[in-house]
């Protein structure tokens, strides 16, 4: 305990710093605006802070250690205050947590998938407190909270805490409106189930993440059906992995095959030969970078068109109905749903693709998660303390990036790779 | 199990028991409130109406595709007489490397075709050659892969690409060549083909071959169905054809080229050189208007299906249709949809069925579903025209109620019967007029008189006066036509109808007997016209053309215009006794589908418009007052990425990622009540700009640039 909060107290006097620091360095901001033309430090920093806000994982991952700490009443006392202030800020024109009840109750079946996928979460939501008495950086506190509190938007009534922040984000307002948007998207998937056993297959396009809809939908109507969840935002998916897993995982088939073509028509064989067999494809952006491919949407368009393969996609990309002509749209036999949530695209744009994260082919950042994850939590306070150390001296002109990485993935990779681990470990509590 | 992950993309999940639950629609609709058997029935009703609807188009198709089929086939049978006629013919000699080629003309609606493709197939497999080949586009991208897809098809071996593959092993044995590696060309087949041809006369071990050569002749043609050639590549498709044309000798090819558009796409494609080597022969397959005519015919304008579709519902298929795809199976797609829907939604379809079926389920209606009727408007409108003793009694007694459900589902069929031959009836009247007002086709004329009563329409109005200047002969031959459609309806009405149609022609006939005496009256007529002819100033003129008015006025009608009058008036008198709209009709809600704004949103969605209407008016689905914006303003409420995009409509093609966020942390921190000057940007609003940026490039607005350092680039056009 003493030692936990003697540990505790440097860093706060380090945050302390921090926070001086950074108004000294928004000055230098300032100056450095003017007398640079280019503005590349300001974009390094920004490069900095953006890395760590995707990626839901390592939060998860911090917040499950953070669980075990006992309380830390410093901590508390500390964060009175900006409490405080965030309730000011929260009491804004409306009402947050009628929406959560709201959103509570339009969400019950999406919870349970999360209770089912991660209970250690749900733990974690179920005592805020815990979270709070981490010790984490008032400073970086909203940002994770927002993070977490949003990304779980409309999956946990519990979270309470985390939304009663003073971000106007999101569908986060608007209460009934969501509901009711909830409450029909519901209503369409019900039907819509019906429909795919016509031989329709089903897209639901609008702004929003459709994942959660898609997600609550499985689990509540094909528990007891044959189903593959493709994500088509995952950066490395391709049409062979997914037509093998149906060959070798469905089908239980060992062979190989020569190309996509043969495996297709073994599938459409199969397929054929056992009618009472029912697949059902839940296609996670079926414009995804890697199957916008002609080749890869016509093969899926000849599977769709099985009387027994069932296909419910989504959409997001603006232009992803140019990717059917019109035999492939009759193949496919869309029956289109708009489903505008509004929900952020948090896993979809967690992977490298990201508009910030450098395009270097390598997955960087997920990489990192699993990384850290593994790591003992003494090798975990090294790694912070040097990442930390590592930020510190991120304006130093003279102080050259050392091989720093205590593991050999990340030390190899260049150095914006080093940049990344460095800004998103100090979030990290769990230096014990 | 959880669905992300870093590693993977793809999950499959199976039922944890092994035995897999059959899974039959049906099963899909129940409702809370409903008994299982109900909506069983209705299940049923659904998929034995979708049984005969699709058998009924099959039909269709069919009978439609025969024509063309057939002499397809006469076409490729006299190509093979031509193959096997003497070799030393001079004119033989001629024409010795053309291909026979027919450019089958198939229009626009490409997803209709692959059903005559098919039916060409099996048409020419029994009647002409067993060696039948279908070419998608899509299979071709180069000669080699045409050339292995030609030779698979035909001897049935599995070829790789790669003819130097070691691997490569013949799958099966069938046509008698030794097991050895092949080569994937024209040669090979061409060895192959002379040992079928030979087997064939020959006993030989290929027995399912021989049997069917015997039907075919001693050489049957090679025919090559090349799907749909504008997207072959052309260079492809020349490389073929040279090579084939070279062999023709031996091989007795011939090509059915599947157009689209127009038969000048051959030339376009092939350069002279080329299509010399062909001996085209165009093809013209009927036009998807009149296939859609037929199929209108067939399914909607009949009394043989009980489902119908209300006016609007109509209009958006046809739409569809008319306006986007001219495919006559996306337009029964939108049928069977309308069908689905209708048995899913509405309890009561379960009384959708033919008469005798209706009045039995009528009958055994549950409490709950005569509460259903009781609820339905047009049930509702019924019983407010009823006696207040009748109305109780209609609202309390089950049993009174199921009878007179019975009595007006049989109304309902009577409409029906009569609906369809007067609809017909005045469609051929009006069709031949002049500007057609009421339509060229019955389909319009139908939506019409489904939406409103069709006779207090101006185009009605209009049509009935030219019909009552329509010449005699004209109108005989229509009210013949009419008499005609109306002995093939059956019914009380109709008969009476017949024969009124009947005696009029009757009347009409009779006058030819006493035209002469028009003539004398006619005499009369004329003369004041001379006179106009041989006066030509205006004043004149003028007065003429008063007197002749004043003269038409007060001139007593003829007998043959008198006749007419009336029989048109009679017409007119049976279009407003049966050509009501269905809405009139009491429970027209069980039989008649009416949510065509549903259809149009499954069929005819538009995802971007839906993205930008979410992105530019959250309003629109988030009904929050504060987000009520006025003009361009952006409200600070509304979601991040609604924001970000309104501000980066202001921007050029290149956006600066630091301005961007410094007008974004302003309009977000408008709503915090921060009165001062430079927001301040901190992590939160950092954190959330940019995940609104990394949202809207993934939505596919604005992309990574190199161009500047700091920029993205926009990807879509206007805004400001």
């Amino acid at each position: 305990m003493e030692v936990r909060s003697e540990r505790a107290s440097p860093r706060k006097r380090h945050l302390e710093n921090g926070s001086k620091k950074s108004h000294a360095s928004e000055g230098e901001e300032a100056n450095e605006k003017e007398t640079l033309p280019s503005r590349c430090p300001v974009t390094a920093r920004r490069v900095l802070e953006v890395r760590f806000v995707g990626d839901e994982n390592v939060i998860d991952h911090i917040f499950d250690k953070g669980e075990g700490l006992p309380l830390n009443k410093t901590a508390v006392n500390e964060f009175h205050p900006e409490e405080q202030l965030n309730e000011e800020l929260g009491s804004c024109a409306y009402d947050e947590r009628e929406y959560l009840s709201a959103l509570g109750t339009g969400a019950a079946a999406s919870e349970m998938a999360e209770l089912a996928r991660t209970p250690s979460r749900n733990v974690r939501f179920s005592d805020p407190h815990s979270s709070e008495e981490l010790g984490s950086p008032p400073k970086v506190r909203p940002l994770l909270a927002y993070v977490v509190g949003s990304s779980d938007c409309g999956e946990s009534v519990v979270e309470e805490r985390f939304t009663d922040l003073d971000f106007a984000d999101d569908a986060v307002i608007f209460a009934e409106s969501m509901e009711a948007l909830i409450w029909v998207l519901e209503r369409l998937s019900e039907e819509s189930e019906c429909l795919g056993l016509f031989g329709f297959s089903i897209v639901l396009y609008g702004l929003g993440s459709k994942r959660a809809l898609l997600e609550s939908f499985r689990n509540s109507m094909l528990t007891n059906m044959v189903h593959l969840v493709i994500n088509g935002f995952f950066p490395s998916i391709t049409i062979k992995s997914i037509l093998s897993a149906i060959t070798g995982d469905v089908l239980d088939y060992e062979g190989s095959f020569r190309n996509p073509l043969d495996q297709t028509s073994f599938i459409l064989e199969a397929l054929k030969k056992d009618p009472a067999l029912h697949i059902f494809l839940i296609i996670h952006n079926i414009d995804g970078p890697m199957l916008r491919g002609e080749k890869t949407q016509q093969i899926l368009a000849q599977l769709a068109a099985a009387p027994n393969l069932h296909v419910i996609a989504s959409i997001d990309h603006i232009n992803a109905p140019l990717a059917w002509d019109q035999s492939k749209m009759s193949l496919f036999n869309w029956l289109w749903y708009e489903t505008t949530t509004y929900q952020p695209y948090v896993e979809e744009t967690s992977y490298e693709n990201s508009l910030l994260v450098q395009q270097s082919g390598a997955l960087a950042l997920s990489s990192l998660t699993h990384v850290m994850r593994s790591l003992t939590p003494n090798a975990r306070g090294i790694f912070q303390l040097l990442a930390e150390f590592q930020l510190q001296n991120k304006d130093n002109p003279s102080y050259t990036d050392q091989p720093m990485n205590p593991h050999p993935k990340a030390t190899s990779g260049p150095q914006k790779t080093a940049n990344i681990t460095s800004s998103s470990s100090p979030q990290d509590p769990t230096s014990s | 199990m959880t669905t992300s992950s870093v590693s993977k993309g793809c999950f499959v999940f199976k039922p944890a028991s092994k035995k897999q639950r059959i899974l039959s629609a049906g099963d899909y609709f129940h409702d809370e409130d409903e008994e299982s058997a109900s909506s069983k029935l209705r299940f049923e009703t659904l998929q034995s109406l979708w049984q005969q609807i699709k058998l009924e188009t099959d039909s269709i198709q069919e009978e439609l595709n025969k024509n063309i089929l057939d002499s397809l086939a006469e076409f490729a049978r006299t190509s093979t007489t031509f193959f096997r006629s003497k070799t030393d013919e001079w004119t033989f000699r001629m024409r010795s490397s053309e291909i026979p080629t027919a450019a089958l003309v198939l229009g626009v609606n490409v997803t209709d075709h692959n059903m005559t493709f098919q039916n060409l197939c099996e048409l020419l497999h029994q009647s002409v050659t067993p060696y039948v080949v279908g070419l998608d586009a899509k299979d071709c991208p180069s000669l080699k892969h045409t050339l292995q897809k030609l030779l698979l098809h035909l001897m049935g071996y599995h070829l790789s690409v790669e003819e130097d593959e070691e691997e490569t092993q013949p799958k099966a044995n069938i046509s008698g060549i030794p097991k050895k590696r092949i080569q994937c060309s024209i040669a090979t087949l061409c060895e192959w083909y002379q040992t079928v041809t030979k087997d064939s006369n020959v006993l030989s071990p290929s027995k399912k071959r021989k049997s069917t050569l015997g039907k075919f002749g001693q050489n049957p043609p090679i025919v090559v169905i090349f799907k749909d050639l504008e997207s072959f590549t052309s260079k492809v498709l020349q490389d073929f054809i040279i090579i084939c044309s070279q062999y023709i000798h031996q091989l007795p090819f011939i090509f059915i080229f599947g157009i689209a558009t127009s038969p000048a796409t051959v030339h376009r494609m092939l350069p002279h050189s080329v299509s010399s080597l062909l001996c085209i022969e165009l093809f013209q397959s009927l036009s998807c208007t009149k296939h859609l005519t037929t199929v209108m015919d067939k399914l909607i304008l009949t009394t043989s299906f009980p489902f119908k579709l209300n006016g609007k519902a109509l209009q958006v298929l046809l739409s569809i249709f008319l306006f986007h795809d001219f495919s006559v199976r996306n337009f029964i797609k939108g049928l069977q949809l309308s069908l689905m829907e209708h048995f899913y939604n509405q309890p009561l379809s379960v009384l959708c069925c033919d008469k005798h079926k209706a009045s039995k389920r009528a009958q055994m209606l549950s409490s709950e579903e005569c509460e259903n009727v009781r609820q339905l408007p047009s049930f509702m409108r019924y019983v407010e025209n009823q006696e207040p003793d009748e109305q109780v009694k209609l609202l309390t007694d089950d049993h009174h109620l199921k009878e007179v459900v019975q009595q007006l589902l049989k109304q309902l069929h009577l409409y029906h019967k009569n609906y369809y031959p007067v609809l017909r009836c005045l469609h051929v009247l009006t069709s031949s007029l002049p500007k057609y007002p009421l339509g060229k086709q019955i389909r319009e004329l139908h939506s019409m008189c489904l939406e409103r009563n069709v006779w207090e329409t101006e185009e009605y109005k209009s049509a009935f006066q030219l019909l009552r200047l329509m010449a005699k002969d004209e109108l005989l031959t229509a009210f013949t036509k009419c008499i005609e459609i109306l002995t093939y309806a059956k019914g009380k009405v109709i008969n009476e109808v017949q024969e009124k149609l009947e005696t009029f022609v009757k009347l009409f006939q009779e006058l030819d007997n006493i035209s002469l005496d028009y003539k004398e009256d006619d005499g009369e007529d004329t003369s004041p016209q001379k006179g106009f002819q041989q006066k030509t100033d205006l004043f004149h003129l003028q007065k003429t053309l008063l007197e002749m008015k004043e003269l038409k006025k007060n001139k007593k009608l003829n007998k043959f215009e008198m006749l007419r009058l009336e029989a048109i008036d009679f017409i007119d008198h049976i279009v407003k006794k049966h050509l009501l709209p269905p809405e009139y009709l009491a429970l027209h809600e069980v039989v008649y589908y009416s949510c065509s704004g549903t259809l149009r949103k499954h069929l005819n969605a538009a995802p971007r418009t839906a993205i930008q209407t979410a992105l530019n008016n959250p309003y629109k689905y988030l009904p929050n007052e504060s987000l009520q914006s006025d003009g361009g303003a952006i409200s600070s409420t509304a979601p991040d990425i609604c924001i970000a995009y309104k501000l980066h409509l202001e921007c050029g093609r290149l956006i600066n990622l630091y301005d961007w966020l410094e007008a974004f942390a302003t309009v977000v921190s408008a709503t915090e009540g921060n009165d001062t000057e430079s927001p301040v940007i901190d992590d939160v609003k950092h954190a959330r700009f940019i995940r609104a940026v990394s949202e809207l490039e993934f939505v596919g607005f604005v992309k990574p640039t190199k161009k500047k350092t700091d920029h993205v680039a926009r990807l879509t056009w206007g805004g400001c």
